[in-house]
């Protein structure tokens, strides 16, 4: 291995989970405080959001220069980029959300992707020349920015369930006062679905196209994984506008496709073999 | 012992004097001004704040010594407020220097409140203050005090959560719709009964952006009242079964006997509410809400008990947080200590630098006589920044001796070294050093 090449990723390898160690130590200060109001001049969650940004795009960029591709076709190379995914959809989520209470659930997936990838991150492969053309890299990312907006929903539907069984039960604890109110929550794990879906079926399409495939007949176990997967956020998503599939209801729905998703890539597919 | 003056407060609150008392020591609008510049004029204090609301009524000032002036404070409150002397002596308190200092900052920081962590108190400390800047009752010493009181104030506000979470079952309820709804703008609240309870949870909701109420009441009378009040419709208890799905929340307070609200009405809400959350309260005694209706999906019921058991979390969290703000006060009033405790070296500064400015004055008269005006204004320039310059270290230093609580020590020696005038340094050391010479001798 030439190791002046290899340098600046060995390093970077090093930062990243430290980086993700801090953000969400941030974040669970930030979430364990016992005020009930957010301090919003606190600057640490911020601050460490971006070393993880940072730290993760930089990996991401010199592996792209070391191996000459898009680093998604290996179990590392594809846990590494969902984790990448999923610390860009928890800030585009922290936006839209207007709290950082919710950072240390909606990064922790992230890093559960991001850390692992380092160990099985290995030497370049050679891929066959299909493999390497924009439709395919396409297909690729629009599927894992799908998983990736799956996973964040599962885990705002996850934290709906909690808020909701603390209101129920009126258990005015600290998960209670810090986190955000329920139908915000709700909002927010059928928006990520809702994303998810739209973001599957554009990488269908794509893979369809790819293959030249025009029908359904000789699809792979995991392929009907994958449409199973699909028609239950799809079908989440009907229910909800058309027969006010809400809160509770939903927020299984979308946990029983999340498992499904695991399921279709896992059983039925084996980790990210392409 | 300290030669500067003294900070003062005579007040009574909540705790030591009873409410009709305490209204009767009120300082009224139009009183106040004159009772002031009584004040001052007989040289009682030199300068004075006066704190006036319906839990306390306070007179902070200054004086030089302020131990003695007790009688006199008394008297001349007792006189304006026409109450009894002896009355008022028997319910106020009178603190000097360091406790009054500590005092005036746990007023402001709420942690002498009869609510805990209530935040209005900081906003009548500030007006208390502005009318007395306005009408030249503060100088120096108050100025500092009121500035440094409200600077922890808003510490206290912003570094422990002392005012957070509802103290009162009408604001839980109204905390607690936020926990499920988010920002209440835009909500349709539905007020069931016309009784006090809901009356201020609907002041509640009002301030929190809800706009749009229907009030349900048997007598039309109560509920065209309010709906004037806080706008919306008014509705008879009948129309209730069939408008509630147009509510996000229902308060229900009336002095009905059984239920009034009951699950069968609460699942067709739900059911048309098209799964879109429906918070139900239940502030009356006995429930007015039947228990079952909290069981219909996307429907969250909380009687009176929850709202209770909620208020309680809070008082304890506020507790709590009151020991985070006791240590700010006292960090704040050391803060205050210090600097007092560094006045007592201001003599001595004055003394030493009038000395050095007189010589300057006096040998730039010699060395410019008949010089031109451009020469002279050189002189003075370099003279003046010369002068800033040798006094900078020495005057630092004593500063920071002062506050160290070295000044009278300090004082003593720099006027020694300096040469100043004797009466800057404190009689026991002169007496020591007078001594010691004579043992030389």
């Amino acid at each position: 291995m030439d190791i002046a090449a290899a340098f600046p990723i060995l390093v970077l390898k090093g930062l990243l989970p430290v980086a993700y160690l801090a953000a969400l130590v941030a974040y669970g200060r930030t979430f364990f405080s016992d005020r009930a109001r957010e301090n919003e001049s606190e600057t640490g969650p911020k601050t460490g959001l971006m070393g993880v940004l940072l730290a993760h795009s930089a990996l991401l960029i010199a592996i792209t220069l070391r191996f000459q591709r898009v680093p998604l076709w290996t179990l590392g190379e594809a846990l590494l980029f969902l984790g990448w995914m999923l610390a860009v959809l928890h800030l585009l989520s922290e936006w839209s959300a207007e709290t950082r209470r919710l950072g240390l659930f909606t990064l922790a997936p992230a890093a559960a992707c991001a850390v692992p990838a380092l160990f099985f991150l290995g030497d370049p492969i050679a891929l066959p020349p299909d493999y390497l053309g924009a439709w395919f890299i396409f297909h690729i990312v629009a599927s894992l920015a799908s998983y990736a907006a799956f996973s964040l929903a599962a885990v705002l539907a996850l934290l709906y369930l909690i808020q909701h069984r603390n209101l129920k039960q009126k258990h005015f604890t600290l998960t209670f006062r810090n986190l955000p109110p329920l139908d915000k929550l709700d909002r927010l794990a059928a928006t990520w679905a809702f994303m998810g879906t739209l973001l599957m079926i554009a990488s269908s399409v794509i893979g369809a196209w790819w293959v030249r495939r025009d029908s359904l007949r000789g699809m792979t176990p995991s392929e009907a994984g994958i449409f199973a997967v699909l028609a239950i956020f799809l079908g989440a998503a009907i229910a909800r506008r058309a027969l006010g599939w809400r809160g509770k209801r939903h927020a299984q729905w979308i946990l029983l496709g999340f498992a499904a998703l695991v399921i279709a890539n896992s059983v039925l597919h084996g980790f990210f073999r392409y | 012992m300290s030669t500067h003056p003294q900070v003062f407060v005579l007040g009574v609150n909540h705790r030591t004097a009873p409410g009709p008392l305490r209204d009767q020591l009120l300082f009224r609008d139009d009183a106040l001004p004159g009772f002031v510049q009584s004040l001052l004029q007989k040289g009682i204090t030199r300068e004075a704040v006066v704190l006036s609301t319906c839990n306390r009524s306070e007179i902070y000032g200054v004086a030089e010594p302020a131990e003695n002036l007790r009688p006199a404070l008394e008297e001349a409150w007792s006189d304006c407020c026409g109450v009894e002397e002896k009355r008022l002596s028997e319910h106020d308190y009178f603190l000097v220097e360091a406790p009054a200092v500590r005092h005036l900052f746990r007023v402001i920081g709420s942690l002498d409140s009869m609510v805990l962590g209530e935040m209005q108190i900081l906003g009548q400390v500030k007006e208390a203050y502005q009318t007395a800047v306005e009408r030249q009752w503060t100088d120096f010493y108050l100025n500092h005090l009121f500035q440094a009181g409200l600077h922890t104030g808003k510490r206290i506000h912003s570094e422990t959560g002392i005012h957070e979470g509802a103290v009162s079952i009408s604001y839980a309820a109204v905390e607690l719709a936020r926990k499920v709804l988010g920002d209440l703008r835009g909500k349709t609240v539905g007020l069931v009964g016309t009784g006090e309870m809901g009356e201020l949870a609907a002041q509640h909701l009002h301030r929190a952006g809800v706009r749009a109420f229907l009030f349900f009441n048997r007598s039309a009378a109560s509920a065209d009242s309010l709906a004037a009040t806080f706008g919306g419709k008014s509705h008879t208890m009948d129309e209730l079964p069939g408008t509630m799905a147009q509510c996000d929340i229902v308060i229900s307070a009336t002095g009905a006997t059984g239920i009034v609200i009951t699950a069968e009405y609460v699942r067709d809400a739900a059911r048309r509410r098209h799964g879109e959350p429906l918070f139900l309260i239940d502030i009356a005694a006995p429930a007015d809400i039947e228990a079952a209706a909290g069981e219909a999906e996307n429907t969250f019921l909380f009687t009176i008990d929850d709202l209770k058991n909620a208020v309680q979390e809070n008082v304890e969290l506020r507790r709590e947080a009151s020991r985070k703000a006791e240590a700010i006060v006292e960090e704040e009033a050391a803060r205050i200590a210090a600097w007092t405790a560094g006045l007592d070296v201001v003599p001595t500064l004055k003394a030493l630098r009038e000395k050095y400015q007189d010589m300057v004055e006096r040998e730039i008269d010699k060395r410019a006589a008949g010089a031109t005006p451009e020469v002279r204004a050189q002189l003075e320039a370099l003279g003046r920044g010369l002068l800033n310059k040798f006094l900078h270290a020495p005057s630092t230093r004593l500063k920071a001796l002062g506050e160290q609580g070295e000044a009278q020590r300090a004082s003593y020696y720099a006027s020694s070294l300096f040469a100043l005038d004797a009466s800057a340094g404190p009689a026991e050391l002169k007496t020591e050093s007078r001594d010691k010479q004579n043992a030389d001798r």
